[in-house]
């Protein structure tokens, strides 16, 4: 009824210029595109399908322009009617850039100055992803960990810290479709495809209504739609994978596709060097990970999209292994993400998007013992024990639908979405031999939310605007919890903007890991399940207040936030940090958090240079049984310094410095002796030293250095008739070889019997290279 | 290009090198000073012992400088009464410490070490409270319920193995299997093996001494029916040297061995975890069956089994 009424209305009040921006070449659409009016000076900005809407236009004839980043404007005279709205569509060529890549750090001076009410997010461009040297190749994780709002664990994981937040809190969506553990290698990098990726959009705090229900963040992946144009296709070969993609038009040349794989050769490679003779070992260990996305036109401006992303990992012992471990393994894990969406302009003003999507990870992990006589010959006749048998499948079904109406001043979006979720984790046999990293359980849960929310945007005058919302989240008998949601910007002067945003979260999924495990350090993956239904949703506020100032080179912005969490459930802190397991399944307690920080994020170009600066203060605590304590993963400075520069006229040399406080650890305080009984005289014997561990990280880690830096060049080759772009490329991460710690472990018999601590590093001075490839 | 200039590289190097980045181990700098206890209550023993000491701040060269702690009082008590214990003083006291070779480990043999008959004996299946009021007025508790004695399944009581003459170890592993009370846990290094007699051709040898080793072939398996196979050796059967004689090699042609298996409480087996890992974490005070101080405070029931050894000539 509400509904039907609200299509109504914005059939029967559109007064509007709309229409659709895309690029001039490849037709996809532009996201985030200014569209300006100019003799009125109203702008507005198009969504990810490239759709604006500049409602309340009065009659006459106006000059619209359009602008984008990477783009040439592009302007046009419409005449506004008496009887209402007109529609125009831009095609925006792109900016000649002589420079490969450079293009997409290119942007104070292109850009046009966006309004969003409160903090607005931080746009990472899928081009410059491959300006961020990776471990091996380019990586979204990593390149989303520069940013002074995310931290790391280590150089070997690429989950995602967000203010003092776990990974577990932040909402991952991949073209609207949630994602679980999208890692390859135990997560040293991210599963899909860099190459694919057209945005990612990082809300690090003070959320709009729209956006849930995590605690700490929402980051949104959005891939390309593929050229409308031409078929293109473009890869890479790098040392541990290779991969591709394809996009071009659909027939009829109303929509387009996009398809991507990758796969690993270490397992192929190692397995042919062993063949040879080359070495002894093989890594029986493959990845694998593949996208495909369809856009199609419907109607004039509305459109269907399909996604579907799937990543797979396995370890297969060869025969041969099989003999001489005296044992068996089978284990193979990954995601699937399927999402369709729908979106459709009702009218002028109102627009819909209709969604449904399905998340899914499984895994599965065998291993077994040969417990029989191994004088045996044939090892077949060996009888097998099984050592481990473990079970993970975690599943979220959504639906949702999501409209916007725009009116002269006013923006109001409003939707609802509802998530079924099904969490089984089956761990054994009793007394498996992973035991003292995971322990052994069996958990099941199938909770279901209901979200809604509605929201409006007034700006009352061009340099004010302001939302102000409300999101609903109904757990069932976990609770229900009203999420207030407010937001402002004002600009101070055409160069200084000043944001402020507070709201309310909640959240029904918990992890199961134990964040303070020295193994979380090493390991990405998460096995989530639901708060437990006695403790009730897990709530947080926050309230961030922004400066951005810019000038034609150089754009600042400094952040200060304050985020409290409430209802966690976390583990007690662990007796011992380097023993805990890396899954808490019991003894859970209800904890909060704070978080409190300033972040520091400038980027500056002079001639052809390229420099970016993100600094952040951070101040995060963890309380669980009366024990209040900074998370493992705590930083209290960071500093990510990230440049780049022309290498001729198709190449770049970027570099990028990272430089942190050290993380907290549990520090040593003293020694002393041991005693074991021996039972066969019944008296106690001398035993070992033994370390006094002082309060749960109370010390903190020497300090974090590490400079990476990344060359690429790019050359046309005429192959079967097509110019194929190809661009070699060499990276040397920790070119200082800084021996950064990942922990310190006390060695009570130490050097010459004093005690020492004894440090474990991080990743070595590392080059890798590849070949990129495009056409 | 101005931030990768050599400049700024070499800054950035002579930063690692100052901010010592190699990250060689460093000194702990320690200040704790802690108190310890060590206590086993075994089940039919008439005898308890408490070994109390303190742990100086920093360390010595070899090791962690240790005192013992004098003038504490120290009381046991369970359902049949309670008992003050004494500080044994001038002898080697009942809860040592020894070394393994079996030297003492302080120029005060014996001091910190509380000892005491306990009226009745310690029993099985019973608690029993431990309250130490230290010198300076700090007090510790402690509370075990020792364990009752695991039930042995194998090896059979007066098991007779036959062993070839030339061996210094039996021909195939011994299976030991037993079904343990819920509340226990087993002790590391697992059963164990004391040569209690030795014949050589045939005639008893009483102060033959006979070293024999029982090696468990990874831990005890299964939760409530525990499994262990021991590699079993034997060494060094010799009699005592005398003024006037060196040590003599038996050849020795049977040996009565005892099996024994034991079993001790939860605060037992986390302190072994505890010495596993080589590391107290504050909250270790209120663990291992104390509170207050580190170290045990626990419960320990040993079963036994006789078998014999016969060589095959």
């Amino acid at each position: 009824m509400l509904l039907h009424a609200a299509l109504l209305l914005a059939t029967t009040l559109d007064v509007a210029v709309r229409g659709t921006v895309r690029a001039e070449t490849t037709r996809e659409p532009i996201r985030q595109a200014v569209v300006e009016v100019v003799q009125l000076g109203r702008r507005t900005i198009t969504d990810e399908r490239g759709y604006f809407v500049l409602p309340g236009i009065a009659p006459g004839r106006w000059t619209v322009r359009a602008t984008a980043l990477g783009y040439r404007p592009v302007e046009k005279e419409v005449v506004v009617g008496e009887e209402g709205g007109v529609r125009v569509d831009f095609e925006l060529p792109v900016q000649p850039v002589e420079i490969e890549g450079l293009e997409a750090l290119a942007g104070p001076e292109t850009e046009v100055r966006v309004r969003t009410p409160g903090p607005p997010a931080v746009r990472v461009e899928g081009r410059s992803l491959g300006l961020v040297p990776g471990l091996a190749e380019a990586d979204v994780f990593r390149a989303l960990q520069a940013l002074p709002s995310i931290a790391g664990a280590s150089d070997f994981s690429s989950a995602l810290y967000v203010r003092g937040g776990s990974p577990d809190q932040n909402l991952l969506l991949l073209d609207g479709a949630p994602l679980f553990n999208p890692f390859h290698l135990g997560g040293v990098f991210a599963a899909f495809d860099p190459s694919t990726v057209a945005t990612v959009d990082v809300l690090a705090g003070a959320f709009p209504a729209r956006t849930g229900d995590r605690l700490s963040s929402a980051i949104l992946v959005s891939t390309r739609d593929g050229g409308r144009d031409r078929v293109r296709g473009q890869g890479a070969i790098g040392l541990i994978s290779s991969r591709a993609s394809v996009d071009g038009p659909l027939p009829g040349g109303r929509g387009s596709y996009l398809i991507s794989a990758r796969r690993t050769y270490v397992d192929l490679f190692t397995d042919l060097a062993y063949q040879l003779g080359v070495t002894s070992w093989t890594v029986p260990y493959a990845f694998t990970d593949a996208h495909l996305k369809v856009t199609h036109d419907v109607g004039a401006l509305g459109s269907l999209s399909a996604s579907l992303y799937v990543d797979r990992e396995g370890v297969s012992i060869p025969e041969r292994m099989r003999r001489e471990m005296g044992g068996d393994a089978a284990f193979s894990w990954g995601s699937l993400a399927a999402s369709l969406r729908y979106r459709q302009p009702f009218g002028a003003t109102l627009i819909g998007e209709f969604r449904v999507a399905a998340s899914a990870f499984t895994g599965s992990f065998d291993a077994w013992e040969e417990v029989g006589d191994p004088e045996v010959a044939d090892p077949d006749e060996r009888p097998l024990e099984q050592t481990l048998r473990a079970r993970s499948e975690m599943l979220d079904v959504l639906a949702g639908a999501d409209f916007t109406w725009h009116r002269q001043r006013h923006k109001l979006g409003f939707g609802l979405q509802v998530d079924l979720y099904g969490f089984e984790h089956d761990i054994g046999p009793e007394d498996h031999e992973f035991g003292p990293i995971i322990p052994v359980f069996r958990y099941r849960d199938r909770p279901s939310t209901l979200a809604a929310y509605v929201e409006d945007e007034w700006a009352p005058f061009e340099a004010f605007q302001v939302r102000a919302g409300l999101r609903l989240l109904h757990a069932g008998s976990r609770g229900t919890e009203w999420l207030p949601r407010v937001g402002a910007q004002l600009s101070v002067s055409p160069r200084l903007t000043l944001s402020l945003g507070t709201g309310r979260y909640a959240q029904v999924l918990r992890s199961l890991r134990d964040e303070e495990s020295l193994a979380a350090s090493l390991i990405a993956y998460d096995l989530l399940g639901a708060v437990p239904r006695e403790l009730g949703l897990s709530t947080g506020a926050d309230a961030v207040l922004g400066a951005e100032w810019r000038a034609r080179s150089t754009r600042v912005r400094l952040d200060a936030y304050v985020k409290r969490l409430r209802r966690l459930a976390l583990a007690l802190p662990p007796d011992d940090p380097m023993d805990a397991p890396i899954l808490s399944v019991d003894s859970l307690r209800v904890g909060k958090a704070t978080a409190r920080g300033l972040e520091l994020l400038a980027q500056h170009r002079r001639g052809d240079l390229e420099f970016s600066l993100g600094y952040a203060l951070a101040f995060a605590e963890l309380e669980v049984a009366g024990e209040r304590y900074p998370p493992r993963f705590e930083r209290r400075h960071t500093l990510e310094v990230t440049g780049a520069t022309p290498l001729g006229r198709r190449g770049t040399v970027s570099a990028r410095l990272a430089l942190a406080t050290g993380q907290p650890y549990t520090p040593a305080i003293g020694v002393t002796q041991t005693a074991e009984f021996d039972p066969a005289t019944g008296r106690f014997i001398w035993g070992s030293p033994i370390v006094l561990l002082g309060e749960h990280n109370a010390g903190r880690l020497p300090g974090y250095l590490r400079l990476d830096v990344a060359a690429r060049k790019t050359f046309d080759k005429r192959w079967f008739g097509t110019t194929v772009a190809v661009t070699p490329y060499l990276q040397v991460l920790n070119v200082l070889n800084s021996r950064n710690v990942l922990f310190a472990e006390p060695n009570p018999y130490g050097v010459l019997g004093r005690p020492v601590l004894e440090y474990v590093p991080q990743l070595p001075i590392l080059p890798t290279f590849g070949v990129e490839w495009r056409f | 290009m101005a931030i990768l200039g050599r400049r700024v590289v070499l800054a950035l190097a002579a930063l690692a090198a100052g901010c010592d980045l190699t990250r060689a181990p460093t000194p702990l700098e320690l200040t704790g000073e802690t108190v310890s206890v060590h206590s086993l209550l075994r089940a039919r023993s008439d005898t308890v012992a408490v070994w109390l000491t303190r742990t100086l701040a920093g360390t010595g060269e070899d090791g962690p400088a240790l005192e013992p702690i004098s003038g504490a009082q120290v009381r046991i008590a369970g359902p049949g009464g309670s008992v003050y214990l004494a500080e044994v003083s001038g002898a080697v006291g009942p809860c040592g410490p020894v070394y393994w070779d079996g030297s003492h480990s302080s120029d005060r043999p014996g001091a910190g070490c509380y000892g005491a008959i306990f009226p009745g004996g310690i029993e099985a299946g019973t608690r029993y409270e431990l309250l130490i009021v230290l010198p300076s007025g700090d007090t510790i508790r402690g509370a075990t319920v020792v364990p009752e004695a695991p039930f042995l399944l194998a090896p059979e009581n007066h098991t007779r193995i036959e062993v070839p003459a030339w061996s210094s170890s039996l021909p195939e592993k011994l299976e030991v299997r037993w079904r343990r009370d819920p509340e226990a846990r087993s002790v590391r290094p697992g059963p164990s093996l004391v040569a209690e007699r030795v014949f050589e051709r045939g005639a008893a040898q009483p102060d033959a001494f006979c070293q024999v080793m029982a090696w468990p072939d990874g831990d005890p398996i299964g939760t409530t029916e525990l499994r262990v196979e021991l590699e079993i050796y034997w060494a060094n059967c010799y009699r005592p040297p005398t003024e006037d004689s060196p040590p003599v090699a038996i050849d020795w042609d049977s040996m009565h061995v005892t099996l024994r298996v034991p079993a001790c409480d939860t605060a037992c087996a986390r302190y072994q975890e505890q010495v596993a890992n080589q590391r107290y974490a504050p909250e270790d005070r209120a663990s291992a069956g104390l509170t207050g101080a580190y170290g045990l405070f626990g419960g320990l029931v040993l079963a036994e089994r006789s078998m014999v050894f016969v060589r095959k000539r």
